[in-house]
């Protein structure tokens, strides 16, 4: 896949081969087919339980502006950079906005 | 087979029930008539039971429902026909060969010194032994191979040197060239017997988790070994690839049964720390704990998505009960010691 501008408009899933667990609040990812594994801190930990559940970035931005005291664009560029990380170790996978409206 | 638990102990243990060692060099190699033979011994080493036609340096085991590997000599032409169909690959060592064959069968091969067939299931090794010392043979066998077979077998191995204090089992976890031998003999100095070297097995239950006893020996450079073990002189060189030398353990110096895990010890790389910087001790938050569990596992040449989600759960589990501190110390003689007292003062040995 070429390198993808991702966006808050993008959803995101977990691939299949993909587990992960929480350790006392911050959250390990494990790849099962290539091995690699990712560790989040505190708040990237959140995002991950968040992408999860929605799966949806825009929902994450929403539930995360709730939470936490962070200026709009500054949690979106926390957002995506933390997806694109996850994407580019292939723990998730991504649909653009166009591709979701074909399903 | 014939399993002949009790003659076995009689024929190994001369002056103990339980323990004795074999000569070494005693072993017949694959061309001295033992191919066919049904002469069979039994062991118990890592919590496992091993069923061998080899005779090795370990103690007797009663047939039981451990798990069993069983050890059989190899014949030349059943090692050279696989040779010509594998694809050999340099171990992440430099240090010998692997092929991970088609049917599962894992190949392994140290020059002069031994090569292994490892069944898919994990419940065979074929042994072909080379020139080298028994020792060293037994060292490859209960290391490397042994690994192949633990985990194709369902159980996670950890690259770790564990020691007992007070009955608790306490592990030094860390690559090859951290240390964790080292540091182990300066516990034997102090009277605290080894449970294994380099490779550990845990296993958990509704008490926690526990460590099984390895082979009853240690791998020492020459120097350390006159340091912390002036009475185990004669070690045999464990092979060219090098200068380190396997040395046997009497019984007051190893722990022969499982013990309860008090706490892990994650080596710093040598690298890391200056020769004279001070010795530190950090209690690891439970993801960089996991992580740590995960780098020093033992044998990265196995990773199908089973063993990984396997470490994965077992890491979980074991981060949830059991303290994991990094440990950060020169690698001068002296330190060595140092380190010990604050491990003996953390598990309250002192």
């Amino acid at each position: 896949m070429s390198k993808k501008q991702i966006s808050l408009e993008f959803v995101v899933a977990i691939g299949k081969d993909v587990v992960s667990c929480d350790l006392e609040g911050e959250a390990v990812i494990l790849n099962l087919a290539s091995g690699i594994y990712l560790g989040l801190n505190e708040v990237g930990t959140r995002i991950w339980s968040l992408i999860q559940e929605y799966g949806a970035l825009r929902e994450v931005f929403g539930v995360m502006q709730q939470e936490y005291e962070v200026a709009p664009k500054e949690l979106e560029i926390d957002i995506l950079q933390l997806v694109d990380q996850l994407h580019a170790n292939g723990l998730v996978s991504l649909v653009q906005p166009q591709e979701r409206g074909k399903g | 087979m014939v399993s002949r638990p009790t003659s076995m102990q009689a024929t190994l243990a001369p002056s103990s029930a339980r323990f004795s060692m074999v000569e070494a060099n005693s072993m017949p190699g694959p061309d001295a008539g033992l191919t066919k033979s049904e002469t069979s011994y039994r062991y118990g080493v890592y919590g496992i039971s091993l069923c061998s036609q080899i005779l090795l340096s370990l103690p007797g085991a009663e047939k039981s429902d451990l798990h069993e590997v069983e050890l059989k000599i190899g014949s030349l032409s059943a090692f050279s026909d696989v040779v010509y169909r594998a694809t050999l690959k340099s171990n992440p060592s430099g240090w010998g060969q692997h092929a991970l064959l088609e049917d599962g069968s894992t190949y392994l091969r140290w020059p002069e010194l031994a090569e292994f067939l490892v069944s898919a299931s994990g419940f065979r090794i074929t042994c072909g032994v080379g020139p080298a010392s028994h020792e060293a043979f037994q060292v490859y066998l209960l290391g490397q191979a042994l690994s192949f077979a633990l985990v194709k077998s369902g159980l996670e191995p950890l690259h770790s040197t564990a020691v007992v204090i007070n009955g608790k089992a306490v592990a030094f976890l860390g690559n090859s060239g951290f240390g964790k031998s080292s540091l182990a003999a300066s516990f034997l100095e102090a009277g605290c017997p080894l449970l294994t070297d380099d490779l550990l097995i845990l296993r958990q239950n509704g008490k926690g988790f526990f460590g099984y006893p390895g082979p009853p020996r240690i791998k020492l450079f020459p120097k350390l070994a006159r340091e912390f073990l002036k009475a185990n002189l004669g070690g045999v060189p464990m092979s060219n690839g090098t200068q380190k030398l396997v040395l046997r353990l009497f019984e007051s110096q190893i722990h022969q049964t499982f013990a309860p895990l008090h706490s892990i010890y994650v080596l710093d790389s040598p690298r890391q720390v200056f020769r004279k910087q001070r010795i530190s001790a950090v209690h690891l938050r439970p993801r960089e704990a996991f992580v740590s569990l995960l780098s020093n596992t033992f044998n990265r040449l196995l990773t199908d998505p089973e063993r990984l989600r396997r470490q994965f759960a077992a890491a979980t589990q074991l981060v949830a009960r059991v303290p994991v501190v990094m440990i950060s110390y020169p690698r001068i003689l002296g330190s060595l010691r140092e380190v010990r007292e604050l491990v003996l003062r953390d598990v309250g040995g002192v």
